[in-house]
């Protein structure tokens, strides 16, 4: 009686999780951040930090700069190579203040497995953007983080201000 | 009139001050933040005021704007007649450096919210004003606070370079000048210091002279409400310098369309520092 109980259970658990697969399906093939992050970028809110007002929760931390500055007009094309890698991007600023101090170069992430932000680079310039959420990719936004660093009295690299920049993708 | 008049005649003892000072020495400290617990060395390099890097010893002046001086050492003693022996600055390996270490509360005999966020010094001759250039003009170093102080002014972010979006807020309410106090066009009056591609004093370059404010409509601020008043500007492209040129500090000062009404005083507390990254 009881090897019967055990089979049975067996055989609800196999149906049951057989199910799931079927209804669920599996988790697919990975993002391509890559081809995700390709393309042509609308910037569509700016967003400065204080990040020394954070560290001290002193008040005015925050401010929101999109219709402070024409930065509405800046649109940025990220290309890839024949072999679908990055290759040169451009920056088209229009009247916007510049997020990045050169127009034009390569740019790479950092991590082409795991990439926690992407690196501009001409010469021997470069400007780093993190990824503030990857996800974002998944709905065609990119939102991005500068941040400037300073070292402190006790020799640790600190950010003391900081800019969030959200961008939405042009699609053809 | 007679407000106009003395910015005016303060404006050109500015320019009259740092044609006889040496305006070249060039600074640096470690740690190169600190705040006014953290003991901190200053080193000052005179090898472009030649007079200076001539004499035999070197001494500091330093004081907080509008606070105290030297109180914890006995104080800067006498500008022309001889400075305080405590303040004599230290020689490095470097030729033409110096050197003086200090921890701010301690210097001053003074608390961190007394010192604010600004010291300034002069390295100078022990007994100075014998000649041009025995004396430089008056230098500054940022502080960190440690407590949030609402005032009058305040420049958001706390600290920026010059490639950032900077915003500076007049603060009506907590005005004691008349004048100001029922203003509904406010206006500044903005300029900067800093150094060119060869390390040359920039000098003080205005945005626009203090007679064509009026005339500038990118001096004129934002009412955001409540007596809250704004002016949004990237430094790099609002002052006119040249690429390659080094800012290193924005001085401003609010007043009215005419000029008959303005913050009272000097720079010294209407003034940031602008940080130039390695």
């Amino acid at each position: 009686m009881k090897i019967i109980s055990y089979s049975i259970a067996v055989i609800l658990m196999i149906t049951l999780m057989s199910g799931c697969i079927e209804e669920f399906g599996g988790v697919g093939e990975p993002f391509n951040r890559t081809e995700q992050v390709s393309g042509t970028w609308k910037l569509n809110v700016v967003q400065q930090v204080d990040e020394l007002a954070v560290e001290r929760n002193w008040p005015y931390q925050r401010l929101n700069l999109t219709n402070l500055f024409p930065y509405q007009d800046l649109t940025m094309t990220l290309n890839l190579d024949d072999s679908g890698n990055p290759s040169g991007f451009s920056v088209n600023q229009g009247n916007a203040p510049a997020i990045i101090p050169f127009e034009a170069g390569q740019w790479a992430f950092d991590d082409q497995e795991f990439p926690g932000a992407i690196i501009f680079s001409s010469g021997d310039q470069s400007t780093t953007l993190e990824f503030e959420s990857l996800n974002e990719l998944n709905v065609n936004r990119l939102v991005l983080k500068l941040a400037r660093y300073q070292t402190d009295a006790q020799g640790k690299k600190k950010a003391f201000v900081s800019y969030n920049y959200e961008f939405v993708k042009q699609l053809n | 009139m007679k407000k106009y008049i003395l910015t005016v005649i303060s404006f050109l003892v500015v320019g009259f001050t740092y044609a006889q000072n040496c305006g070249s020495a060039t600074f640096r400290t470690e740690p190169a933040t600190f705040t006014a617990e953290d003991q901190v060395t200053l080193f000052v390099d005179v090898s472009g005021c030649p007079v200076l890097a001539a004499k035999p010893d070197l001494y500091l002046w330093i004081f907080v704007p509008g606070g105290p001086g030297p109180d914890g050492v006995g104080g800067n003693g006498d500008f022309c007649n001889g400075s305080n022996p405590n303040l004599k600055m230290t020689p490095t390996d470097n030729a033409n450096e110096y050197s003086y270490t200090f921890t701010p509360v301690a210097l001053f005999d003074a608390t961190p919210a007394e010192i604010g966020t600004s010291i300034g010094f002069i390295p100078k001759a022990f007994a100075a004003c014998k000649e041009a250039g025995d004396q430089t003009s008056d230098l500054f170093l940022s502080v960190e606070p440690l407590v949030f102080v609402e005032k009058v002014n305040r420049s958001f972010p706390n600290k920026f370079t010059a490639d950032d979006v900077v915003t500076l807020y007049f603060h009506q309410p907590l005005t004691e000048d008349e004048g100001m106090k029922s203003l509904t066009d406010v206006y500044v009056y903005t300029a900067i210091n800093g150094t060119d591609a060869d390390g040359n004093d920039l000098g003080w370059v205005e945005r626009a002279p203090w007679d064509q404010v009026v005339n500038t409509p990118e001096l004129k601020m934002n009412h955001e409400g409540n007596g809250v008043y704004s002016l949004h500007l990237v430094p790099k492209d609002f002052y006119p310098v040249n690429p390659g040129d080094k800012i290193t500090r924005i001085f401003y000062k609010f007043r009215s369309a005419d000029g008959n009404s303005a913050i009272p005083g000097g720079f010294d507390n209407f003034q940031a520092e602008v940080l130039n990254l390695e």
